[in-house]
């Protein structure tokens, strides 16, 4: 999935600047860090599972910006995403996806 | 009721009235035998001999009286139709023989012969009748007892009030069930009085169920919750029944359940997405004749379509491994091979992340006996998991003898596993997500494999980027010596 990500953003070069860990953990911290535009994650990873980033992205007060926008790309139904139903500034996009669609969505998202 | 089989006994000691008396009793059909003695004494012997269901006795008899008699024969619990014969004017004795226990009395009057049968019968139904009252209260009391011990006993919890809320049952589960929440409020359903939705119940004679959580012990515990109106013939409510039962097992394993779908079909689906992805980007390559792209998309769904069949290895052995206990299709085979066939595979991500591979196996732990097959899932899963969450650094891949053990030795120097994470494994967020501890399937696998060869694994991090060391030991005697072939007994 990353390299997909890579070759989909190295196009955009220069106009964002992309970060990206395998690491759960490591994503929080670098949320604590700094003020991210926009986050892209998977729901299903381990050992600390996506549902857990998402509510320590809109619930813990270390993180910088809760409100962030959270594009969620996974294989799971919209019935199985519950929680993320709940939130504003949440948007799901299925895989597979057309690339097209998700670097409007970004745009969209990003513009604002 | 027509065949003898009544025995009578008459305690007379006139013997003219025996003689009338048992005349009449022997036409009756249903009389098998008649004995008569002539005194108190004499019946309490003969009665030492054989069982009477019948006995007329005259109160006026030598020694001892009929009426001490019946009294007699009444404290000993002796069970028969006694009916007392007296003379005239003698009613007040009639009486008390009644009292002690008789059946019905004859007066010794002009014609009272031919009243014997008919009194005989009449009471021998009402001997009937009270022998099997005495039956059924025995049966009942049984199975009183039966009920009772089953609904002592029973593992779910019975509580039973009355219509003002007040506990009259409680169960030893129950019981045990209260003392355990003690110094917790008792969850609504549980306490005396009426709630809203029992006097709801009584006044609409409906029941409920429900799914509560409680905390028992230091564990979180769910109880299936089931209430019910009793009752009586009239239709009317008398008790209020609830039955508290522990599903908290069964809600574990449909937990697992849900988590293990899920997790398969993300392993499962992702590369197939992934895949499709790449060839939706090789299209557009294609057109834009850019073909380096289409090499790295290509080289992307080649390396997902491998990790799907990985994947589906990994859930058909996850399935049979569980079953299986002897190892099968063994076959001597090279370590050493096997871990540089897999870093060749997972070479493009390696190159990717900058990660460099060092190998360095022992001769003498190199050729091992097993399933290579199960090992090449085993290392494939191992060394994935390091290679993802390594970046920039060195990933040692060792193996040597220790003392009984074969080590194999994964270190690498990525992420590492925070003492801070460790505590997060058990974070309330984590445990609803997740299926099985951490690990995701790859894992569990691994743990699968190694206990099935009788190993052990370990997994050390000295913290958050200093790296994680996972320590695998397998029994020694399963290496061979190079080139060397020992022929070895049913796998071990």
């Amino acid at each position: 999935m990353h390299d997909l990500y890579r070759d989909l953003f190295s196009r955009k070069k220069g106009e964002y600047e992309l970060v990206m860990t395998y690491d759960v953990q490591e994503a929080i911290d670098r949320l604590n860090d700094t003020d991210f535009d926009l986050v892209i994650m998977d729901i299903i990873m381990q050992p600390l599972s996506g549902e857990y980033l998402f509510l320590k992205i809109r619930e813990d007060e270390k993180v910088k910006n809760n409100q962030v926008p959270i594009i969620v790309v996974t294989v799971l139904n919209e019935e199985n995403l519950e929680i993320l139903k709940r939130t504003s500034n949440t948007f799901i996009f299925q895989k597979p996806f057309n690339s097209k669609d998700l670097l409007k969505k970004i745009e969209e998202l990003l513009r604002s | 009721m027509k065949n003898p089989r009544y025995t009578v006994l008459i305690v007379e000691d006139n013997p003219d009235h025996v003689l009338l008396e048992r005349s009449v009793v022997e036409d009756m059909d249903i009389i098998s035998s008649i004995d008569a003695v002539s005194s108190a004494d004499d019946a309490l012997k003969a009665l030492k001999q054989k069982k009477y269901d019948v006995m007329l006795i005259d109160f006026d008899l030598p020694g001892m009286d009929g009426l001490s008699l019946i009294k007699r024969l009444k404290r000993k619990k002796m069970n028969m139709v006694i009916i007392m014969l007296t003379g005239l004017g003698n009613a007040k004795v009639a009486v008390e023989a009644m009292k002690a226990g008789a059946y019905d009395y004859i007066t010794k009057e002009s014609g009272y012969l031919k009243f014997i049968p008919a009194t005989i019968e009449t009471a021998l139904e009402k001997y009937e009748l009270l022998c099997k009252l005495e039956k059924a209260e025995t049966e009942l009391k049984n199975s009183e007892t039966k009920l009772r011990a089953l609904i002592e006993y029973s593992p779910d919890a019975v509580f039973m009030k009355d219509k003002k809320g007040k506990y009259i049952l409680l169960n030893r589960a129950a019981v045990e069930l209260i003392r355990g929440l003690e110094h917790r409020i008792l969850p609504g359903e549980l306490t005396e009085g009426l709630s809203k939705s029992e006097e709801n119940m009584i006044s609409k004679k409906c029941s409920s169920a429900a799914q509560i959580k409680i905390h028992l012990e230091g564990e979180d515990k769910y109880m299936d919750i089931l209430k019910y109106p009793v009752l009586d013939d009239r239709g009317k409510v008398v008790h209020i029944c609830t039955i508290c039962r522990d599903v908290s097992e069964r809600k574990k394993v449909e937990r697992l359940k849900d988590n293990l779908i899920r997790d398969l079909s993300h392993e499962l689906k992702t590369p197939v997405a992934v895949t499709a992805m790449a060839v939706d980007m090789s299209q557009r390559a294609i057109e834009e004749e850019d073909f380096d792209r289409i090499k790295k998309a290509q080289c992307i769904a080649e390396k997902n379509l491998q990790r799907l069949l990985q994947n589906i290895d990994n859930i058909l052995n996850l399935f049979k491994i569980g079953s299986r206990k002897k190892i099968e299709e063994e076959e001597v085979f090279s370590l050493k091979d096997v871990v540089g066939e897999i870093v060749e595979e997972l070479d493009y991500n390696i190159e990717a992340k900058k990660i460099k591979i060092d190998i360095s196996i022992d001769r003498e732990a190199e050729m091992f006996l097993g399933s290579k097959r199960t090992f090449r899932t085993l290392f494939y899963n191992m060394i994935d998991n390091s290679v993802k969450f390594t970046q920039n650094g060195t990933i040692t891949i060792s193996g040597r003898v220790k003392g009984k053990w074969l080590e194999m030795t994964i270190v690498d120097s990525g992420v590492g596993i925070s003492s801070e994470n460790i505590g997060k494994v058990f974070d309330r967020f984590y445990q609803q997500h997740t299926a099985i501890q951490g690990t995701g399937l790859g894992l569990t696998i691994c743990r699968e494999i190694i206990r099935l060869y009788k190993g052990r694994i370990k997994i050390n991090s000295k913290g958050k980027d200093k790296g994680t060391e996972v320590i695998v030991r397998l029994p020694a005697d399963r290496l061979q010596k190079n080139g060397a072939l020992k022929k070895q007994g049913k796998g071990g």
